[in-house]
């Protein structure tokens, strides 16, 4: 089998990656953004939307002139790696998607005041997750699960009867829709189904490219994985530093510290991940497609090893309902089974590398 | 002039070195396509004695020019050639070097400039970095780490080699092994144990002892690539005398370590060149089939991470940071990026990295795959690195000690 030389090298030039290596660090206003967003979501439950509006941490990517804190994607980031440490139930994720979406379209302007102030909550319906078509201004479908039942604002995307899709937004609470909460493996992300019939809708764009908005989305998702590596690792490593067993701390024996070696390495990695991802939003847009994807990928497998440990290190204990761990193992299996496995991103990155072989499954 | 220097921004020295360089040499030829040209992928020099001085020689003239031009040991002080810039400026400038044919420094240039020179920095005395440094940064005299030996690997501490006092210096017996450039260099950096009677670490002392000096003799390994880029080197009745002494007597643990932590900060890049290549290697199939597309995605982002890790590091330096956890992974991340390269290219190529059928870019993949395992216990073993990352950054307890 010959090696064929009629195709060029792998498109996006990742080999001629170019950043500013200061993007890639924290400067002391994020610094004092990721305190503030730690101290606020690990506070006692039920911090009030609203509240977290007005810190800011709602409307980050929202012009300042909109109401909102002006923003990129590298202060997005430090939010949801707040949110993930604290696994916090605010729905920051599915904001973050519906504002990415929202904020580079020059029509839906007039939204973005009311959702930097916290008195209009959106969500995205994934396209992936729903089937919606579009008749004159109504929509018709169903979309599940989708993030944030209580939001007030649905983002979908609609096919039209020429078959384009169509981004539009209803309301919540519009008739026509049937919204039917679902028992959910991640109790601190709920989820809802809706069932839509004649559903009055806003067009926001034709043929809107969303991809750009969902690898800021990705980011936000691989920031909160950060967040729960993060937790899992700094809560395990005090756990094995006191627990003694044979005489010494378990933290001493080499078979666990090396485990926990190894997720420092992956901690680091999706940290880097992440970083590259949301400096190439802000600095070099042809790679953000392939790094926020890279990130998804990186920071995810660490926050699936991250959980794993954190249960496994912590013995009977990390094995009992009281013990945090499993709602963290529940929020990395969900968010998988949500945003795509590590396999489907793979396939996913090989597409946007031009991979030999795409569009075709079984082989 | 007063020694104070003023330091350009990052954007101005680049473009200074850049203005350098397209003055001596010529810009790397990109046009090079895929199928043609080079298609060495070796991570470990397999060469001839007269190979490894005609290619280091080659490489010695670049630094010769690249240090009397002032674009060598940048970080360094003015007294030895260097200009006091931010650490981080030696790695702009290769950034900058990388568009141009120049060079391919091997691995006894960075042993000397990136980790020897600095620990002679920071513990010679005055008259040793006069007479030492502005030779090693010239790469006049290369200089090569004498640490391991046989029975003191990744336990560098239980080291045998003894030094013992004699009229004006020392006398060294002992058996060193795994030493890169051996054969080409000036100079050995011994680690001795002086007193065995102090407490393991405390009994150590470190000397630069000169390679052509009476009683030392290198004998070439033969690794599993089938290669000889490393050795071993017999000192017998070496005199050492103590002006080439490094360090008080009783600190060459101190010593060592310098040179060590520069060494993992050194490792972060390896790897990256091949792991491209590999993922290009994958993109001129015909045909990939879901894993192996997927193997290639993981491999292309390894790449992105392993990058992205500098960059962090170069930042954390540039704002005048000490580089934390993000630069200890580097060499773990890099060895992991080696391995998976080895997988993914193995199972692209399957019977044609077997057998030699002649085609390019094909059977040069043995150098790697039988290369790789080698960064896995150089530098540190992979098991090593962890009970320093686990010990050291993380603080968990440490083992019992015998």
């Amino acid at each position: 089998m010959p090696t064929t030389t009629t195709t060029g090298p792998v498109t996006p030039d990742i080999a001629g990656l170019q950043v500013d290596p200061g993007l890639l660090a924290r400067g002391e206003e994020q610094v004092a953004l990721a305190g503030m967003a730690r101290d606020v979501l690990s506070g006692s439950a039920g911090q009030g939307w609203a509240e977290l509006a007005a810190l800011g941490l709602v409307g980050l990517l929202i012009p300042e002139e909109a109401g909102g804190s002006g923003g990129d994607a590298r202060d997005l980031a430090v939010v949801m790696e707040a949110a993930g440490a604290t696994l916090s139930d605010a729905p920051l994720l599915s904001g973050a998607f519906a504002v990415a979406v929202l904020a580079g379209l020059p029509d839906a302007a007039d939204l973005l005041p009311g959702i930097a102030d916290g008195s209009l909550r959106a969500t995205l319906a994934l396209p992936q997750h729903s089937s919606v078509t579009l008749e004159g201004d109504r929509v018709t479908g169903s979309a599940g699960p989708v993030l944030d039942p209580d939001a007030d604002l649905v983002l979908l995307v609609a096919t039209d009867t020429a078959g384009t899709p169509v981004l539009v937004c209803c309301a919540g609470d519009a008739d026509g829709i049937t919204r039917t909460g679902l028992t959910v493996l991640d109790p601190t992300r709920p989820l809802v189904r809706l069932d839509l019939t004649d559903v009055p809708a806003r067009i926001l764009a034709r043929e809107a490219d969303l991809d750009p908005a969902l690898a800021i989305g990705s980011i936000a998702l691989a920031a909160e994985s950060v967040g729960i590596t993060d937790h899992a690792l700094r809560e395990t490593v005090a756990y094995v530093t006191g627990r003694q067993q044979f005489g010494r701390p378990i933290g001493s024996f080499q078979a666990v510290k090396h485990r926990l070696a190894d997720l420092l390495v992956e901690l680091e990695a999706a940290r880097s991940a992440v970083a590259l991802a949301a400096a190439c939003a802000v600095g070099a847009p042809e790679l953000l497609p392939v790094t926020a994807a890279a990130a998804q990928l990186t920071a995810g497998n660490a926050a699936a090893l991250a959980v794993k440990e954190y249960v496994q290190l912590h013995g009977g204990i990390g094995f009992t309902w009281e013990h945090p761990a499993h709602r963290y193992v529940r929020r990395v299996r969900a968010s998988a089974g949500l945003f795509g496995s590590a396999h489907e991103i793979r396939l996913q990155i090989a597409d946007l590398l031009g991979l030999p072989g795409g569009n075709s499954h079984v082989r | 002039m007063s020694a104070e220097t003023i330091v350009p921004t990052p954007e101005e020295f680049r473009r200074a070195a850049r203005g350098w360089l397209a003055e001596v040499a010529a810009p790397r030829d990109t046009s090079t396509r895929w199928g043609s040209g080079s298609d060495a992928v070796a991570v470990f020099e397999n060469w001839t004695e007269e190979e490894e001085h005609r290619y280091t020689d080659a490489t010695r003239d670049w630094e010769r020019l690249r240090y009397d031009s002032g674009w060598g040991a940048l970080a360094f002080d003015p007294a030895v050639g260097g200009r006091s810039l931010p650490t981080h400026y030696e790695y702009l400038y290769r950034m900058e070097e990388a568009d141009f044919d120049v060079p391919q420094r091997t691995e006894i240039f960075p042993v000397t400039c990136q980790l020897i020179a600095p620990a002679i920095a920071a513990w010679g005395i005055p008259e040793q970095t006069a007479r030492w440094l502005p030779k090693l940064l010239r790469s006049d005299e290369l200089t090569c780490q004498l640490f391991s030996e046989t029975e003191a690997g990744s336990d560098l501490a239980a080291v045998r080699t003894r030094a013992v006092r004699e009229s004006d210096g020392w006398r060294l017996d002992g058996h060193k092994v795994w030493t890169s450039g051996a054969r080409v260099s000036t100079w050995g950096l011994a680690v001795c144990r002086t007193d065995p009677d102090a407490a393991k670490h405390a009994g150590i002392t470190a000397f630069m002892v000169r390679m052509d000096a009476p009683g030392v003799t290198v004998r070439p390994i033969r690794q599993m690539t089938g290669g000889e880029s490393f050795n071993e080197v017999y000192l017998e009745g070496v005199h050492v005398p103590d002006t080439d002494r490094l360090g008080p007597v009783g600190e060459g643990w101190r010593v060592t370590q310098t040179v060590l932590a520069a060494e993992r900060l050194d490792s972060g890049s390896l790897g990256i060149d091949n792991a491209l290549r590999a993922v290009d290697l994958a993109g001129h199939q015909p045909d990939l089939d879901a894993a192996r597309r997927a193997a290639a995605a993981d491999l292309a982002v390894r790449t992105l991470v392993q990058r992205a890790l500098g960059l962090r590091v170069m930042a954390t330096l540039s704002a005048g940071g000490q580089p934390g956890p993000e630069a200890s992974v580097g060499k773990l991340v890099a060895t992991r990026t080696l391995r998976e390269t080895s997988d993914l290219v193995a199972d692209l190529l399957g019977p044609r990295l077997v057998a030699d059928d002649g085609s390019w870019g094909s059977w040069a993949w043995t150098e790697h795959v039988l290369g790789a395992p080698g960064y896995s216990i150089a530098g540190g073993t992979d098991e090593i690195q962890r009970t320093i990352l686990s010990e050291r950054v993380l603080g968990l307890p440490r083992e019992p000690r015998r």
